[in-house]
C-alpha cells in the first residue's frame, strides 16, 4: 500500500549537503506495523516525513494506494494527509486547546460539523482511556497521557495510515508498553497500517511485523522481524539484535581452558523442538556444558540463544561446530578473553 | 490646605484630560491590534520554513517596521501631519493625535506579536500540517490560540507606551493627562498639579499592567 521508489532527500545548509535519505526504495503491506531502526543521524526522521510530505524528497517517489504524493498540487496533498495520521515523540499538542479541543482541531480541518466531532471525541477517547480527561489540557497530563491524545488525535479522521516518530522515546518502559499495546490493539481493531520509527529494537520487538534498518541514509537490511532477529546478517543488524536478545558471560568464564572452545548459538522455534544436543554429545566426541541461555518470544514464537563450552580434542569439535552450523540459525565461536 | 484647593481647582481640567487620553488610547489601541497582529503574523510567517517562507517580504516588512520604530515619535508626529490631516480632517485635537499614536503602535506591536509567535513550538505546527491544515487554519486555530497569553501582554506593553507617547501628542493640542503633567509642571513649575498628574498616570500605568498580567495568566494553559 506504501512503496518507495528510489527515495533521496537531500539538504543544503550552510554550503553544506547533507544526503539524508539516500536511493531507498521498499513496500509497506496494508495492516502491518512497519518498524525502521537505525542510531541517531540515520535518516529515520527525514524518511518518515517524507511519508507525508512534510520534507520534499528530493527525488525518487512516494506511492500510497498508488497515488505519487510527490506530484499532488497542494489541495490535493491537504486531503492526503487527513488519511494519514501522524504522532510525535513530543507529542505536539497544543497547549491551550484542552484534551477534547486537541482532537476537534484535526476534524475542524476536515471540515467535520460540530455534533460530528463531538460524538467521534468520545468515541476516539474512550479507545485510547482518557473518557475523563476531555476537558484537561495537557499541562495537566502524564507523558503516557499525551501520546494517548497524540493518538486520538492521529486517529480522529479515520487514517488509512499511522506514522510514529520515536512514538515512545521520552517515556519510561512501563508506560512505553502500554503505548505500544495501545498501538498494536489499532492496528488489529482497525486494521490500520502503521510505520514507526525507533532506535529500540525491543519496540520493534514487541510489535512490528516487519522492519528496515538504516544507516547513513541507507536501507540495509529489511525482513520479517523473526527472520531478522533469526538470522541478521549485516554487522549493524547484529548488533541490534543483540540489544535485545544477548547473552553475557562473566569474565572468569572468558579465561581460555585447553581443548574447549566457547559457542554461540541461536536456534528457531522448529529447531528448538529437536533433540540437538542429545545428538550432538552421542555424534561426537565432545562435551558440552551450557554456560549461558535465554529464550525471546518475538511475535510469539520463540527464538533460544545459548552460549556453550565444548571441550574435546580440535578434530572433534571441528565436526562438532560443523553440525551445529547447520542445525541452528546462528553459530559463532567466541574467543576467548586474551589478556595478558 | 492651600495643596488641596489648587487640585480642586484644576480638577475640571483633570477631568477633560482623562477623557481625552481615554479617547486617544482607546481608538489607537484597538487600531494597533486590529492591524498589528495581522503585521506580526505577516513578518512571522514570511520568515517561517514550514508556512511558506517569503525572505523578500519579510526584509521589505521589517525593513518598513525598523524605519518607523526608530524615528522619535516627536519626528514621526511632525512628518505625519499632512497623512494626519487626510486621514482625520484636522491636525490638533485628541482625534488628530490619534493618526501618529496609532501609526507608531502598529510595528511596536508587530514585533512584540512577532515575539510572542516565535514562542510556540514548531513541532506544533508541523502536527497540524501533517494533519491536513491550509495556512489559514494555522494562523487563526494555531497560532492565535497558542499564543494568545503572549499577544495579551504585547497589548498590555503597547497601551502604556501609548499613554507615554499621548503625553507628547500635546505637541499637536491632542490634550491628555501626560500633557497635563507636562504644561503645568513643566512650563509652569507647578509642582502640586504635575504630581497630582503623575499619581494619576502611575495608577492608570498600574492598573493597565494588572489587568494586561492576570488577563494573561488567565488565558495561559501552558
Ligand atoms: N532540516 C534539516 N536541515 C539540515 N539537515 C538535516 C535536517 N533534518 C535532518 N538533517 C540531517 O539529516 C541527517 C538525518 O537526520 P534525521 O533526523 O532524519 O535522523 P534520525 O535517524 O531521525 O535521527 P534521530 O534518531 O536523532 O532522530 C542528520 O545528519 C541531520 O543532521
Ligand atoms: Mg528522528
Amino acid at each position: 500500500m506504501i512503496e518507495l521508489r528510489h527515495l533521496t532527500k537531500t539538504y543544503h545548509t550552510k554550503g553544506k549537503t547533507i544526503t539524508a535519505v539516500h536511493d531507498v526504495s521498499f513496500t509497506i503491506n496494508r495492516g502491518e506495523i512497519f518498524g525502521i531502526v537505525g542510531y541517531s543521524g540515520a535518516g529515520k526522521s527525514s524518511l518518515l516525513r517524507c511519508l507525508n510530505m512534510l520534507e520534499k524528497p528530493t527525488s525518487g517517489q512516494v506511492l500510497i494506494d498508488q497515488t505519487d504524493l510527490t506530484k499532488l498540487s497542494g489541495d490535493q496533498l491537504r486531503q492526503v494527509r487527513q488519511s494519514i495520521g501522524m504522532i510525535f515523540q513530543h507529542f505536539n499538542l497544543m497547549a491551550n486547546r484542552t484534551v477534547a479541543g486537541n482532537i476537534a482541531y484535526a476534524m475542524e480541518v476536515a471540515g467535520k460539523g460540530k455534533e460530528e466531532i463531538a460524538a467521534r471525541i468520545q468515541e476516539l477517547l474512550d479507545l485510547v482511556g482518557l473518557s475523563d480527561k476531555a476537558n484537561a489540557f495537557p499541562s495537566e497530563l502524564s507523558g503516557g497521557q499525551k501520546q494517548r491524545v497524540g493518538i486520538a488525535r492521529a486517529l480522529a479522521n479515520s487514517p488509512k495510515v499511522l506514522l510514529c516518530d520515536e512514538a515512545t522515546s521520552a517515556l519510561d518502559p512501563m508506560t512505553t508498553s502500554s503505548i505500544l499495546e495501545l498501538l498494536r490493539e489499532i492496528n488489529r481493531k482497525l486494521g490500520l497500517t502503521i510505520v514507526l520509527i525507533t532506535h529500540e529494537m525491543h519496540v520493534v520487538k514487541e510489535i512490528c511485523h516487519r522492519v528496515a534498518i538504516m544507516a547513513n541514509g541507507h536501507v540495509l537490511e529489511e525482513g520479517d522481524v523473526y527472520q531478522i532477529f533469526a538470522k541478521p546478517r549485516q554487522q549493524l543488524t547484529k548488533q541490534f539484535v543483540r540489544t535485545v536478545i544477548d547473552v553475557q558471560l562473566p569474565d572468569h568464564l572468558l579465561e581460555p581452558k585447553a581443548e574447549s572452545e566457547l559457542v554461540r548459538i541461536s536456534l528457531l522455534a522448529e529447531q528448538a523442538e529437536k533433540p540437538m544436543f542429545e545428538k550432538l554429545i552421542r555424534s561426537f566426541q565432545v562435551q558440552a556444558n551450557i554456560l549461558h541461555g535465554k529464550i525471546e518470544y518475538i511475535q510469539g514464537r520463540p527464538l533460544a540463544v545459548f552460549i556453550l563450552e565444548l571441550t574435546g580434542e580440535q578434530q572433534e569439535r571441528l565436526k562438532a561446530l560443523a553440525y551445529l552450523q547447520q542445525e541452528t540459525a546462528e553459530t559463532e565461536v567466541i574467543p576467548y578473553a586474551n589478556h595478558q | 490646605m492651600q495643596i488641596i484647593n489648587d487640585i480642586i481647582a484644576v480638577i475640571p481640567d483633570l477631568n477633560k484630560a482623562f477623557f481625552e487620553t481615554f479617547y486617544m488610547l482607546s481608538i489607537s489601541v484597538f487600531l494597533s491590534a486590529l492591524l498589528g497582529i495581522p503585521l506580526g503574523i505577516l513578518l512571522y510567517t514570511s520568515q517561517h520554513d514550514l508556512l511558506g517562507e517569503k525572505p523578500w517580504l519579510n526584509r521589505i516588512i521589517g525593513f518598513v517596521v525598523n524605519v518607523i520604530r526608530s524615528t522619535p515619535f516627536v519626528i514621526l508626529l511632525v512628518a505625519l501631519i499632512p497623512f494626519t490631516s487626510w486621514i482625520a480632517g484636522t491636525i490638533v485635537g485628541p482625534k488628530a493625535a490619534v493618526v501618529p499614536l496609532t501609526v507608531a503602535a502598529i510595528p511596536f506591536y508587530a514585533r512584540l506579536v512577532e515575539g510572542s509567535l516565535k514562542e510556540i513550538n514548531r513541532g506544533v505546527i508541523e502536527a497540524a500540517l501533517a494533519m491536513g491544515s491550509t495556512l489559514w487554519h494555522i494562523i487563526y486555530k494555531v497560532l492565535l490560540v497558542e499564543a494568545r497569553s503572549g499577544l495579551i501582554i504585547g497589548l498590555t506593553v503597547t497601551t502604556i507606551s501609548l499613554l507615554g507617547f499621548s503625553a507628547m501628542a500635546g505637541i499637536v493640542g491632542g490634550g491628555g493627562i501626560g500633557d497635563l503633567a507636562i504644561r503645568f509642571g513643566y512650563y509652569r513649575f507647578d509642582n502640586t498639579i504635575m504630581f497630582t498628574t503623575l499619581v494619576i498616570l502611575i495608577v492608570i500605568v498600574q492598573l493597565i499592567q494588572a489587568i494586561g498580567d492576570r488577563l494573561a495568566k488567565k488565558l495561559d494553559k501552558r
